[in-house]
């Protein structure tokens, strides 16, 4: 594998937009000032919310009583739990496809220079465009979502995968070829763990961009939701509500990715340990 | 006194072109025989791994052919195992030490687990890396890793023993250490040889042959015979006055047409065997 | 097939293609599909019609207008930010924790945010994509930065280069390819979200199109619209990754030669 090679594995790790932010070095010091920052900054709110009693900014007290009335209560049931279900249904739907597939595509050169073109285009394609024909052919109701959801969060987990298949490096297919291996075989114990990290890496985009779909199919056309919460809370004029709203997709959006890291570090330890080494 | 063993490994008019037309290797024609240790040196770009790889069979010749005890080989045989130069990108992250050297010995069905373990612990041991069954290679040194390869390669119990290039990405004392592994393990598990290599010192301090090769497209220069005493020493046999005028008299082919060498060497050849003439025997 | 790589099209791929164009075509004709997916060469003559009668090319220009001020916006803030963080490590302290709370916060959840203070006009789409782009170029910048050789650096004040000088001079071109990364997903993420806030809360644009055009049931121009959506989108990709080439012309990915 030429340089240009490594250096496009490279940048497509680059390219993953979900990373941490490198924080080597913390101190005492350093966690009190981002502490304080924080703290700082919902003062300064709360503050200038009392100044100005306008509607459209509630304090930073007003929205916490609200969100605990309100997400700790049938609420919750009602408006977030079908969000999680649908996402989780249409991620779980595009992970599997996806994976499969891109493996597939990866593997078997041919392939993936005969389909190209036609990825590339239709990766480019914003999802959030395809919800109107979603609607047109499926209604508003949960299937249409989930569809809408695996089509999104399809393509960066088919491209990273077939990424991540293509890359192996040519010393490892050599290598199962001298010891015997079958195709299916190599596939399995060879092509599969080499591809893993940037298989991860797609699955992670995946999942964000499932994670907004919902929001948006939800805010489009649907009758239930978070999306369609917080879209009807600012039509309501139920603000403190609507900040809940957004305040509640940041906490989500926060663990499921704290999850996700969590099971990455599990299963591509060994990924982990590597790449530190090379540095 | 060298006594003939019998061929396991014949190459016959081997050609070799890529696909973009170049012409690797235009005839090679070699033997390998049993219990030996052969290695093949040429300039860079003559196209030895590439030779390498035909030979086991992970690339299609163009012309000609490879048998392994008669039979031509199509698919890479279980008694040929390759070691690769690069040893990083060959070893599996994903697995320890001993997870990499059982790999391969997973899928025989005809032998138990156990015996599968032994067979993999002997191995590590043979390599010198008992203590770091349980490391992962990206953990160890680069000469360990390659001693990873090597065990992989011993565990499977192959008959012959292609070695591309293998401590070319080693520090010179590392490489002098595995250099000395490589012949404790032909010994001890009577394994048949076959190195490529641009290092000639090496090449004559480790075989019983020493194949040359020319610039590409690569031809068989010469084929030396080296009647060196066993077992080698890195410092005895290394300053020997007989290991110094094989490796000049290989080091003046290197990089040099068939014809030109011939006519060279026969020179050399009738020179060295005056100087022979004149000297009493030892 | 020697040719063929010099050439550097994919005939196998385009070839297949615009086979699965044509058994579209065929499908839709005879009745397969359902009859809310008209046939490729219907919805390609509504765009064409549409675009030369200016019914979807005017939606063009305010799409893109908001595209690339939201992302323009995003670039110089991020950029800006994302050296400073990256630079000193009491900026980045005083940052990190806002970062990581605002990050996982989906744009589009933002839109009934900026609907409220901002209205449904340009302004309001404008402000969700500066948002939506904002996070990944930051990041991106950050590593950017993190990444640079201390060498580079030393070099520099060694010349009597520091401060801000060093900032611009040193700092950024360093962090360029990281930049450059983090600026090409930052612009896909950005049309993403110019579409969808049009579709969602928009009054012009080609998403606002798309939504009008489902509501008036004109199938062939809502198709048409999308399928422009896709073009745009592999466009700019194509532009920027040019663009990428050019602007980090110094390192080997750029040159596409082995090191």
């Amino acid at each position: 594998m030429s340089m240009t090679t490594r250096a496009i594995a490279a940048r497509r790790q680059a390219l993953d937009t979900t990373r941490t932010i490198p924080d080597g070095g913390r101190t005492l010091q350093g966690t009190i000032l981002s502490v304080s920052t924080v703290v700082l900054a919902l003062a300064l709110w709360e503050l200038v919310a009392r100044q100005m009693h306008s509607v459209y900014v509630p304090s930073v007290t007003q929205i916490a009583v609200t969100f605990y009335h309100e997400w700790f209560s049938p609420t919750f049931k009602e408006q977030a739990v079908p969000s999680l279900w649908r996402m989780a249904c249409g991620y779980l739907i595009a992970g599997f496809c996806g994976v499969t597939l891109g493996v597939i595509i990866g593997y078997f050169r041919f392939m993936f220079r005969l389909l190209d073109p036609v990825l590339q285009y239709l990766r480019a394609t914003p999802p959030t465009a395809i919800i109107p024909v979603g609607i047109l052919l499926l209604g508003i109701g949960d299937l249409m979502k989930i569809l809408v959801i695996a089509f999104g969060a399809f393509w960066p987990i088919l491209i990273n995968s077939a990424d991540g298949a293509r890359l192996v490096p040519r010393e490892r297919l050599d290598t199962a070829r001298i010891f015997g291996l079958t195709q299916m075989e190599t596939l399995r114990r060879v092509v599969i763990p080499s591809a893993l990290p940037q298989i991860a890496a797609g699955l992670r985009t995946g999942l964000a961009i499932a994670f907004i779909l919902i929001v948006v199919s939800e805010m489009i056309g649907s009758t239930n939701g978070l999306g369609y919460y917080i879209l009807q809370a600012q039509r309501t004029f139920a603000i403190p509500e609507m900040y809940g709203g957004v305040v509640l997709l940041a906490i989500l959006g926060f663990l499921l990715n704290s999850l996700f890291v969590f099971g990455e570090s599990k299963v591509l330890g060994w990924h982990y340990g590597q790449t530190a080494r090379t540095r | 006194m060298i006594v003939e063993r019998e061929i396991i490994l014949e190459v016959a008019a081997l050609q070799k072109r890529y696909a973009n037309g170049t012409l690797a290797i235009q005839e090679i024609t070699l033997d390998v025989r049993k219990s030996e240790f052969a290695s093949i040196v040429g300039p860079s770009g003559a196209g030895k791994t590439t030779l390498l790889k035909t030979i086991c069979a992970l690339l299609a010749p163009t012309a000609g052919q490879v048998m392994l005890h008669g039979k031509p080989i199509v698919e890479p045989p279980p008694e040929m195992i390759l070691v690769f130069q690069d040893y990083a990108r060959s070893l599996f992250p994903w697995l320890t030490v001993m997870g990499n050297v059982i790999f391969p010995l997973k899928k025989r069905s005809d032998i138990s687990k156990s015996e599968k373990e032994n067979l993999c612990r002997e191995a590590i041991k043979a390599v010198g890396l008992e203590r770091f069954s349980n490391y992962y290679p990206w953990q160890l040194s680069g000469g360990m890793q390659q001693r990873v390869a090597l065990a992989r390669a011993i565990a499977f119990r192959p008959e012959i023993l292609l070695l591309d290039e293998p401590f070319a990405s080693v520090d010179a004392l590392t490489r002098a250490d595995l250099e000395d592994l490589t012949l404790r393990l032909r010994a001890d598990f009577d394994i048949t040889m076959l190195l490529v290599t641009h290092d000639i010192d090496e090449a004559v301090y480790l075989s019983d042959r020493v194949f040359v090769l020319s610039p590409p497209p690569s031809v068989l220069v010469a084929e030396i015979p080296i009647p060196l005493a066993q077992p080698r020493d890195q410092i005895r046999t290394r300053s020997d006055q007989k290991f110094l005028e094989l490796r000049n008299r290989i080091h003046k082919m290197i990089g040099k047409p068939k014809e030109q060498v011939l006519a060279e060497d026969e020179e050399h050849a009738l020179a060295t065997a005056a100087l022979e003439l004149n000297k009493t025997p030892s | 097939m020697a040719r063929q790589k010099l050439l550097q099209i994919n005939v196998p791929g385009i070839s297949f293609a615009i086979g699965c164009i044509i058994l579209f075509e065929i499908a839709a004709r005879a009745g397969w599909l359902t009859s809310y997916v008209p046939p490729p060469s219907v919805i390609f003559a509504a765009l064409f019609q549409g675009l030369i009668d200016g019914e979807i090319s005017s939606q063009i220009g305010a799409t893109l207008q908001a595209y690339f001020i939201g992302l323009g916006l995003a670039t110089c803030l991020a950029v800006l930010l994302g050296i400073l963080m990256g630079t000193y490590r009491p900026v980045f302290d005083a940052f990190k924790m806002i970062v990581e709370f605002m990050r996982p916060v989906p744009s589009v959840a933002m839109i009934p945010l900026a609907i409220l203070f901002l209205g449904l006009g340009a302004q309001m789409r404008v402000a969700v994509i500066t948002y939506a782009a904002f996070w990944p170029l930051l990041i991106s910048t950050l590593y950017g930065v993190r990444g640079i050789d201390p060498l580079a650096l030393d070099v520099a004040r060694n010349f009597g280069i520091q401060g801000a000088e060093a900032l611009w001079r040193v700092t950024l071109p360093s962090a360029l390819t990281g930049i450059m990364t983090g600026f090409r997903v930052s612009a896909t993420i950005a049309l993403v979200v110019t579409v969808t806030t049009e579709l969602v809360a928009g009054n012009s644009g080609i998403g606002f199109y798309i939504s009008q055009m489902e509501q008036a049931n004109r199938l062939p121009p809502m198709y048409a619209a999308i399928i422009l959506t896709g073009i745009l989108g592999f466009l700019l990709n194509a532009i920027f990754f040019q663009l990428d080439r050019r602007i980090v012309f110094w390192t080997p990915a750029a040159q596409d030669k082995p090191a």
